[in-house]
């Protein structure tokens, strides 16, 4: 027997016939017996009667609609059955008396079959490449064809195909049509789907027949492009990839990604951004759409729209990122570069360009970095080898050459205006005051020379190697040499007032600042000398030897590299460090002023940019090359690197916007405008730097 | 023939007289039987739909059955059949529609109007609270219990409608059922006396 609060639990699926045969009779024999338990199931009950009591709802008695509508369902369902009965019931009963025609009806459709598989399977499996007009040298598997040949290729090899000049049209199978140009190369694969594989140069294709979806994948790169569409081009220039594409699809193989591109818009790719733009029709002058960017690899899609009220009549599109606070900016120019507009991250709202000193110089960047070039102004032969830098002072250029040779040449002229002969070469800056040029040699002489007549005044002999450059102050010149000693020379009469010696030896120039000389030493210290009592202030330590890099002073705060990577920042007075900046290799040069931040560049050929405040990298770009030249720094906007056979020209964010190759031994450059470059064929070049300020282009 | 003479027809002949001649007369008879079942059924299963949409999807319940009378087999089971259009048609209309949760409705609105007329309050509230609390269930246990207290169909009928399997269904139902009972329990409704 069950016990009452058994039976209570399982009154409720009792009373809804739940339980199974055994228990229902169980819990019956149990009711018969119990009081509570019957009184507690009419307590339960009186909800079963209230569910089960309610009475239906009415609804609105729409009987006539519901016939009509099925009754006009009924009626097109029986034209559909009627037409499906006439035709087939027809066919069947002719064919059930007629056995003739029967045969005849299954032999026809055998043949059908048999003609379309195998038109559709030789299509299929040999696919054919026609070379149906070249000219200039187009090669083919190595083979040069003929002008005006119609040659016939099958796809089931590789063919490789390169045009070096001229053109050459392509077509696929009568579907797709290819126009190759001057410096293609591409090899095509035979598949399904036709692989041409672009490694340089410019191509353009049609597809005529897109509904097949046969399709043309191309390859140049990273990206890899599935294109179903009816005309597209494809350009490769060193490392971008430009995909155009007019009507149809691009997909990319990379992550099954897939553009749609309508009538009017475009698509083009760059690296791995894809960006879509809405191409210009005569209404819409001067307004611009870019619809969408996307980013391959980092998979950061925006939809973005961008509308500018201008006239140009080619707007042409600069797409650049330029990472400033991780926000990409973006530059429209129109064709004439008058007008520039500057696209911020935030909302994509087109600005007319507000020109802001700073915002100028990205667009200028932007817009030259295309046609950036140099034009020789001049240039003129020298009987010797030059390995110094020149220098340049108000016109006139002052040049030594291998053998000790000083020229003085007018740049107006480009005449050798006198030379004077000093017995070895000169490694070290002229100094150059009231008329008189004060020159040390490597031979260890001083020498003061009178500029305009080029004749000696007086030479003084200050040890046997002398890098450093003579420092003005106080109407006497310092100067330091190898053997670690300071000479204190009359600038009048070129005696030597004293002489002590501080460290093992000095490979650098010194630096004078409020009666104190600022130098650092082949053991690694750098000194702080007082120059009257000739005493050191303080002497900072660090792990390698200081060599070429000249110290800077800025804010109280004096800046030199050394060649145990460090940049330091010290204290003027105490000498205390404030930060220090690891480089990836030994700093050589000395340490430039731009804007507070110091640039500096290390042998191995990296330009760091470090903040003067804190000592934080702002950025930094890898020529690859050996710097040994300290840079230059252009209207305090560019800075002007030389490497080994290049010469880079970044602008103040650390983007290369020039690059050229040349030649040379030592260059300057003079009144922001030109370059001068001592070439390695003894020839001095001065060179127009003019689209740097943003003169007149040729 | 006159009207009355299909009134006194069990529903196997009338289907049967119906396939026979197709006459308008005699699916009227066919509607005005079902009608408000189905139309209850509905309203209650997908209480938070408006009245018009509901009506609507009666129509169509009512245009297939017209479509698709003949095709049915059985005769014996046309109820189990009828209801399982409605409830097909119901699905469809969810999935194709994003239904929203039944929370921001007035509950109000599932009480029978004729219930006013009756003058014991308690039984007018204890059923007020009974919808509220089979309202907040889960669709699929809703339209258990809707089928089996409202309509009373056996479970097997119901296993058929839902595609629900029977040892299922009871589990479902016996859940909600306690569920239910504890709260009228809590509320004080159970304790009264008869």
């Amino acid at each position: 027997m069950k016990s009452c609060e058994n039976v209570k639990d399982n009154l409720l699926s009792y009373l809804y016939d739940l339980l199974e045969p055994e228990e229902t009779k169980e819990i019956k024999k149990h009711l018969k017996k119990c009081k509570n338990c019957r009184e507690e199931l009419k307590k339960l009950l009186k909800i079963r009667i209230i569910l089960e009591n309610t009475p239906y709802d009415e609804p609105k008695n729409q009987l006539e609609y519901i016939l009509n509508k099925a009754k006009q369902i009924e009626q097109k369902r029986f034209f559909t059955n009627f037409y499906k009965l006439i035709f087939f019931s027809n066919l069947i009963k002719i064919l059930k008396k007629n056995l003739k025609l029967k045969v005849l009806i299954v032999l026809l459709i055998c043949i059908i079959f048999s003609i379309v598989g195998t038109l559709y399977f030789s299509f299929i499996k040999n696919s054919y490449l026609y070379v149906l007009k070249s000219y200039g040298n187009v090669k083919v598997n190595n083979k040069i064809i003929d002008f005006k040949s119609n040659v016939k290729y099958n796809l089931k090899d590789k063919i490789n195909i390169s045009i070096l000049n001229g053109e050459c049209i392509l077509q696929i199978d009568n579907d797709k049509l290819i126009l190759l140009k001057d410096n293609t190369h591409i090899i095509l694969y035979s598949k399904k789907d036709i692989n041409i594989n672009l490694t340089k140069g410019f191509l353009i294709g049609k597809v005529i027949k897109a509904k097949n979806k046969k399709s043309l994948i191309i390859s140049s790169g990273n990206a890899v492009f599935k294109v179903i569409g009816t005309i597209f081009f494809v350009k490769k220039v060193e490392n971008l990839t430009e995909l155009g594409v007019k009507e149809g699809t691009v997909k990319s193989i990379f992550n099954n990604e897939e553009f749609f591109v309508t009538k009017n818009e475009k698509i083009k790719i760059r690296g791995n951004n894809i960006f879509l733009t809405k191409v210009l029709s005569k209404k819409e002058k001067g307004v611009l759409n870019i619809i969408k960017e996307y980013n391959l690899i980092n998979r950061f899609d925006k939809t973005k729209k961008v509308y500018i009220k201008t006239s140009p009549k080619q707007c042409e599109v600069y797409f650049r990122n330029i990472y400033l606070g991780k926000s990409p900016l973006f530059f429209l120019t129109d064709e004439r570069m008058n007008n520039y507009f500057l696209i911020k991250k935030e909302g994509f709202v087109g600005k007319e360009f507000a020109l802001n000193k700073n915002e100028k110089d990205y667009v200028i960047d932007i817009a030259l970095k295309k046609g950036a070039h140099f034009s020789i102004n001049w240039k003129l032969k020298l009987k010797n080898k030059i390995f110094t830098n020149p220098f340049y002072i108000d016109n006139f250029i002052i040049l030594s050459d291998s053998i000790g040779f000083i020229y003085k040449i007018d740049c107006q002229n480009k005449k050798i205006l006198w030379k004077f002969k000093a017995s070895r070469r000169i490694d070290s800056i002229p100094l150059y005051l009231n008329g008189i040029l004060y020159i040390t040699s490597n031979d260890g002489y001083l020498y003061a020379i009178d500029f305009e007549k080029g004749k000696l005044k007086w030479k003084v002999k200050v040890g046997t190697l002398v890098y450093s450059s003579p420092q003005y102050y106080n109407k006497n010149l310092y100067l330091c040499n190898n053997t670690g000693k300071i000479y204190c020379v009359n600038i009048k009469k070129g005696k030597i007032l004293w002489n002590k010696k501080f460290a093992k030896g000095f490979f650098a120039s010194p630096l004078i600042y409020n009666g104190n000389l600022y130098i650092g030493g082949l053991r690694g210290n750098f000194y702080s000398i007082n120059l009257k009592s000739k005493k050191i202030n303080w002497v900072f330590k660090t792990r390698n030897r200081i060599v070429g890099s000249n110290p800077l002073i800025k804010n109280n705060l004096i800046f030199f590299g050394s060649n145990d990577r460090y940049l330091y920042a010290l204290d003027l007075e105490t000498g205390n460090l404030k930060w220090k900046f690891l480089t990836n290799d030994a700093i050589f040069t000395s340490p430039l002023l731009m804007q507070n931040s110091v640039i500096i560049t290390t042998i191995k050929g990296t330009v760091y940019s470090i903040t003067i405040d804190n000592g934080s990298l702002n950025w930094k770009f890898d020529t690859r090359r050996k710097i040994l030249i300290t840079p230059y720094i252009i209207d305090n906007r560019y800075i002007c690197v030389g490497t080994k056979d290049n010469i880079y020209i970044l602008n103040k964010w650390g983007i290369l916007y020039a690059k050229f190759k040349l030649l040379f031994n030592g260059f300057t450059v003079c009144d922001n405008k030109n370059l001068l470059l001592c070439g390695k064929d003894k020839y001095l070049y001065s060179l127009n730097l003019n689209f740097i300020t943003g003169g007149e282009q040729k | 023939m006159n009207k009355d003479e299909y009134k006194n027809l069990s529903d196997i002949k009338i289907i049967e007289k119906f396939i026979e001649k197709k006459d308008d007369k005699i699916f009227e008879e066919i509607y005005k039987r079902y009608n408000k079942r189905i139309y209850s059924y509905m309203k209650r299963f997908l209480f938070y739909l408006s009245e018009d949409i509901i009506q609507e999807l009666l129509n169509d319940v009512f245009i297939k059955v017209y479509l698709n009378l003949s095709s049915l087999k059985n005769f014996n089971t046309f109820k189990r059949w009828l209801y399982q259009i409605a409830h097909n048609i119901c699905i469809d209309y969810l999935k194709s529609q994003q239904y929203r949760s039944a929370e921001h409705y007035n509950f109000d609105y599932m009480i029978d109007r004729r219930i006013d007329i009756e003058k014991d309050y308690m039984e007018k509230e204890l059923r007020k609270f009974v919808f509220q609390e089979i309202s907040k269930l889960n669709d699929d246990v809703r339209e258990i219990i809707i089928l089996k207290f409202y309509h009373s169909l056996t479970y097997e009928e119901i296993s058929d409608i839902t595609n629900i399997p029977i040892p299922t269904l009871k589990y479902k139902l016996k859940e909600a059922l306690t569920t239910l009972n504890r709260k009228l329990k809590a509320e004080g409704f159970i304790n009264e006396k008869l």
